[in-house]
């Protein structure tokens, strides 16, 4: 790591460290929007997008040689209140919160018909959302000061009759909110303003023909479109000419901040911005061209409010200019790296909302070995940089060369949790079975976290809400309570299950087509629809069915160590053994095992646990995927664009979905911590990571089509050294032999964990995996960090 | 035993190997994903009994040739089960629990009383088939990795009929195996294993004969002459040290350590196996004790090493 990156990644950190941050966003969106309010929807927005890369305040950086940064359009607060006058704000907002629930419990309102924004998605189940500082958007106080008022609140209000902990929680994340002026937030809602998010972006597509051609082919294609079409190619040129305008207006920035540079910076920025000068209307003709350009794009995108965009498969789309650039002599290896570390660094910048992902190796579309010279210079840049964005996922296909796992695990061992792995065989072979063509399968890529995608042609990822396996316990319970479920025997309360799963997959479905039905006349994004393909062609926006594929709807479901160990539970101690009845079961669920401690420990330590290779509890994962899979397989049919997925993924829902869900048979008390995604319950893999990987392996994986995520937790004493290199490399190479869909492998141990949590100031750069996605410990809730150090410390 | 005539004996039927004893061993603990005995990952297979007295023992509760009662008082949530059905053992009042280990066996009521796993019986009857069983869980890595079993314990060599069963099974399904020992055993029974033993992780502990007795309880000479031996039918060794500062290093031990893996062809390196503390607390789950010694520091084993390198020794670098 050259000076250049050493400083630039100081002044990255102190950028995250600046505090709060306010957005333009709303107020210059607003700007526009105020003038059209007799217009089309769609032009509305292509106008109110041109108006927001128009104005926005740009930033040239120190030290970078890529431009292009939210810093000014997010600029740090200053009117952050004291943390004396949010605490008695605090008591405002819980106080408040008290008043509300005790009027609600008279006359329940009635709040349905808008579209839902991320929070109200993130909130049906009452739960919390932002567990992590990246996701918490918009508050005016900073993260860590939210964490001390909600530990403080917790303990004023521990012993106040029915408020959780949780609710708490909840309630300070929600009630520190910018303002940005009731008229402003009205106009924004009502439109309601729609951007392209979690999906990715050809961005090589315009790199390669430049914006005057693009520009010259939307106003041919205007001159021949009539009706709807011609509105689109309306609202294309508008936007198109403002991106083109956006490359200029840096161009000026970057002269201007030239001006009153030492020489040798001045003469990087004067050809910056002649770089961006040329990118405002030709192709990029070398690979710094190239990265530029991506780049420029994907600020433009997240002006207009995008978030967790997808870098897609880079290594793909960027390896031709690298390879003519190195070939021709006209660029280094170490300078093509120095250029990668500027990226890197630059997607760790504030604002840059929720996770951002990226896909190397795999196989080309035609189903060819993909790893190239690019891809292996990027495993060294991941190695070296230790960051948590982008998020990484390699794909391992048989072509690959040898290198290619040699060098993963090289990175891996690093220890930064990055690249996470993925089998092309379970995943080239699931998208096959959804209807899609090989060049289609064999281009997937991992988007945001772990979902699985197909590059440049899909609209938003679709979301539902997400099931938590052990959750739906609480739905047999309670229905065998008023009668409805007999519970006589183990096959009537895996039928029970069964019918309770089938009705949260039955709920994501109806959701699912809600959505759907929400979005033709509504939903338009004219800068998004430049980059994905089919809508120049159809003339249609991305979200109107101009996309050359459709919607991948995703059922998330999570917890399977958690619900599988409670199955095995009831199955022994009361089927098996009966050692307690279902009612006398039912009953401790509901008292949270109040007064009966031994017997809630024989449940939880007695039981078999999945993640053990122990057949009987792993047949019940099994048959838990398996139910799960199939339904959602299910609803999909050939002939339909959209499909129906399933996603074993639970982000960090595993930790406010535990928080609001009462005790569940396998010995867990209310409000703890389910298993996170598809790991057994923490803590109780208790042979070593060959027989967890033994369990995951007796899944059928023949039905996952949305992602997946696994963690291997390593004692990192145990790879050390070359010896580790090969043990390492032996676990992963079996695992994707044999059937694994995702693998992830976090190797911090539990005492920096710890320590770090005490000091977070000195434990800044350490980075943890959490489940499909990476990030600073530091800047994690402290419930998720003890939930990883709980887990760290039993997977020693 | 006609059918042991040849290797198809381990081929006999559950019930059939059950009637014999060499068929069957007493096991203490089978450790998966072992990755520091042998190359790759390997299954540690743990047999109780051992011949050897090492004062700085780390696997106390081996040592003992029986099935013996273990108590692990973290996981103890004092109810009392296991006092209600055996008094003269087990005392729980006021979150105390209180054991008479010299009225102690191995009879199993109390550990099924418990409801947490507190109480356990350690050491395990088993059949090579249910002890194979456990080890090609784990097959799918052993081919990646080079990795396959290594038995150990306590001495295997204490369960040697058991072991060669043991061997010539894993054998049978290509998998690669090894045994740890003191080194101590007659030649003979050693002889009986090489057919089917792809490696010998070799312990070495002492230098000077008084020295090797007073420490270990064993004869170096025994261990030399067997070493010596084996270099003779060229298997394959790794010389395994443990060092306890203070205790067993000495210069002259480095040296010979750095001798015997310079002149002997088969050794395929050393080992060193610092002291750690891991023993006590096990000893006291056994309601044993065993000496507390000084935990080396990183440094001070690099220096160890170090001196063996320069003396010409060799490192076993753990993988082929």
């Amino acid at each position: 790591m050259n000076a250049r990156i050493r400083n630039m990644r100081k002044s990255v950190e102190k950028l995250n460290d600046a505090g709060v941050r306010r957005t333009c966003f709303y107020s210059l969106a607003y700007e526009s929007l105020k003038h059209t309010r007799t217009e089309p929807v769609q032009l509305r927005r292509a106008k109110a997008q041109a108006y927001l890369l128009d104005h926005a305040p740009l930033a040239v950086l120190p030290h970078e040689l890529l431009v292009g940064s939210m810093t000014a359009y997010c600029p740090v607060e200053k009117a952050v209140p004291c943390y004396e006058e949010q605490r008695g704000k605090a008591v405002q907002v819980i106080e408040a919160y008290l008043g509300k629930k005790h009027a609600e419990q008279t006359a329940p309102s009635q709040d349905r018909n808008k579209i839902k924004t991320f929070e109200d998605e993130f909130t049906k189940k009452k739960s919390r959302w932002a567990l992590m500082s990246r996701v918490h958007h918009d508050a005016n106080i900073s993260y860590m000061d939210l964490q001390k008022l909600i530990a403080e609140m917790q303990a004023r209000y521990a012993d106040e009759p029915g408020l959780e902990q949780y609710e708490i929680a909840r309630e300070l994340e929600r009630g520190f909110k910018l303002d940005y002026g009731a008229e402003v937030k009205r106009e924004i809602d009502s439109l309601p303003w729609f951007a392209a998010n979690h999906l990715s972006f050809n961005y090589a597509r315009i790199m390669n023909t430049g914006f005057d051609a693009l520009i010259e082919d939307i106003a041919e294609r205007l001159g021949r479109a009539a009706g709807e079409r011609r509105e689109y190619y309306l609202a294309a040129k508008i936007v198109a000419q403002a991106a083109a305008n956006f490359f200029l207006r840096y161009e000026e920035a970057l002269k201007h901040a030239a001006k009153d540079e030492i020489p040798g910076r001045k003469a990087e920025l004067l050809e910056m911005a002649d770089i961006c000068h040329a990118l405002s209307y030709r192709p990029a003709q070398t690979f710094r061209e190239g990265l530029q350009f991506v780049w420029m794009l994907h600020i433009m995108a997240s002006v207009t409010w995008g978030s967790a965009l997808s870098f897609g498969r880079f290594d793909q789309y960027m390896v031709e200019l690298y390879d003519r650039d190195i070939n021709s002599g006209r660029l280094t290896r170490d300078e093509a790296k120095e250029l990668l570390c500027c990226l890197w660094l630059k997607i760790n910048e504030p604002k840059l909302r929720t996770v951002q992902s990226m896909t190397i190796g795999g196989v080309t579309p035609s189903g060819e070995d993909g790893a190239n010279e690019l891809t292996a210079l990027l495993l060294e840049v991941i190695k070296e940089m230790k960051l948590p964005y982008p998020n990484v996922g390699v794909r391992l296909n048989k072509k690959n060369a040898a290198w290619l796992m040699d060098a993963v695990v090289d990175s891996i061992k690093a220890g930064a949790g990055q690249p996470m792995i993925m089998s092309d065989t379970v995943w080239i072979e699931n998208l096959k079975k959804l209807g899609y063509e090989d060049k289609y399968a064999n281009d997937y890529y991992n988007m945001g976290c772990v979902e699985i995608m197909i590059p440049n042609k899909q609209p938003n990822w679709g979301v539902t809400d997400p099931i938590a396996f052990p959750m739906l316990f609480e739905g047999v319970f309670e229905k065998y309570k008023r009668g409805v479920y007999r519970l006589e025997t183990f096959e009537e309360f895996q039928t029970a299950y069964h019918s309770e799963l089938r009705a949260a997959v039955q709920a994501d479905k109806g959701e699912a087509d809600e959505k759907m039905r929400d979005i033709p006349g509504k939903c338009f994004d004219p800068l998004a629809s430049l980059l994905i393909d089919g809508c120049l062609e159809s003339g249609r926006d991305l979200f109107q069915g101009g996309s050359e594929l459709g919607t991948h709807w995703s059922f998330y479901a999570y917890g399977l160590g958690t619900a599988a160990d409670s199955m095995a539970a009831v199955k022994k101690a009361v089927y098996e053994e009966k050692i307690l009845t279902i009612g006398q079961l039912a009953q401790l669920l509901e008292r949270n095992f109040a007064g009966a401690d031994s017997m809630r420990a024989m449940l939880e330590r007695s039981m078999p646990h999945y993640g053990n290779d122990e057949d009987e509890v792993d047949a019940l994962a099994k048959d838990i995927l398996t139910q799960f899979d199939d339904l959602v397989l299910a609803y999909n049919e050939k002939e339909r664009r959209d499909k129906y997925v399933s996603t074993l993924f639970g982000y960090f829902f595993h930790i406010y979905h535990g928080e609001i869900t009462g005790a569940t048979p396998n010995g867990r008390r209310k409000g703890e911590t389910f298993s996170d995604s598809m790991g057994p319950s923490q803590g109780k893999d208790v042979n070593g990571p060959t027989r967890m990987l033994n369990s995951v392996l007796k899944l059928n994986h023949g039905g996952v089509t949305g992602g997946y995520a696994l963690n291997l937790k390593i004692n990192p004493d145990l790879i050390r050294n070359q010896r580790g290199t090969n043990v390492l490399k032996g676990l992963i190479a079996a695992y994707l032999e044999d059937g694994g869909p995702q693998l992830q492998v976090n190797f911090v141990d539990a005492e920096a964990l710890k320590k770090a949590k005490l000091e977070p100031d000195k434990y800044r750069d350490l980075i943890v995996r959490i489940g499909g996605y990476c990030e600073f410990f530091v800047n994690l809730d402290s419930a998720l960090q003890d939930e990883i150090i709980t887990r760290t410390v039993h997977g020693l | 035993m006609d059918q042991r005539k040849d290797d198809g004996a381990v081929l006999l039927t559950e019930q059939e190997s059950r009637k014999d004893e060499a068929q069957i061993g007493l096991v203490f603990a089978i450790q998966p994903f072992s990755v520091d005995d042998g190359p790759g990952i390997r299954t540690a297979i743990f047999l109780k009994g051992c011949d050897a007295r090492c004062l700085w023992c780390h696997n106390p509760e081996s040592i003992s040739p029986e099935p013996q009662l273990s108590y692990l008082s973290h996981k103890c949530v004092y109810c009392g089960a296991c006092a209600a059905v055996c008094s003269s053992v087990h005392t729980v009042s006021n979150g105390r629990h209180e054991i008479n280990w010299a009225n102690a066996t191995a009879c199993e009521d109390c550990v099924k009383s418990c409801p947490t796993g507190a109480l356990s019986i350690i050491g395990k009857s088993m059949t090579v088939h249910e002890v194979m069983a456990v080890a090609l869980k784990d097959a799918r890595y052993y081919d990646k990795t080079g990795g396959g079993i290594t038995i150990t314990g306590g001495e295997p060599m204490f369960q040697a009929g058991f072991v060669k069963a043991l061997l010539i099974c894993a054998k049978q399904h290509g998998i690669h195996t090894a045994i740890e020992t003191n080194g101590a055993a007659p030649f003979v029974q050693y002889e009986e294993l090489l057919p089917y033993l792809d490696l010998m992780l070799f312990d070495y502990k002492a230098t000077g004969g008084d020295e090797y007795r007073r420490l270990t309880g064993l004869d170096r000479e025994t261990v030399l002459d067997n070493l010596g031996r084996l270099r003779g039918k060229g298997t394959e060794i790794i010389l395994r040290c443990p060092m306890i500062p203070r205790v067993n290093v000495t210069d002259a031990h480095l040296d010979f350590i750095a001798e015997l893996t310079r002149t002997y062809g088969n050794i395929l390196g050393f080992e060193l196996m610092p002291y750690h503390a891991l023993g006590t607390a096990k000893a006291k789950q056994t309601g044993m004790s065993v000496h507390r010694f000084e935990t080396p520091d990183t440094e001070t084993v690099l220096e160890w090493e170090q001196h063996i390198l320069a003396k010409g020794g060799r490192k076993w670098e753990g993988i082929r």
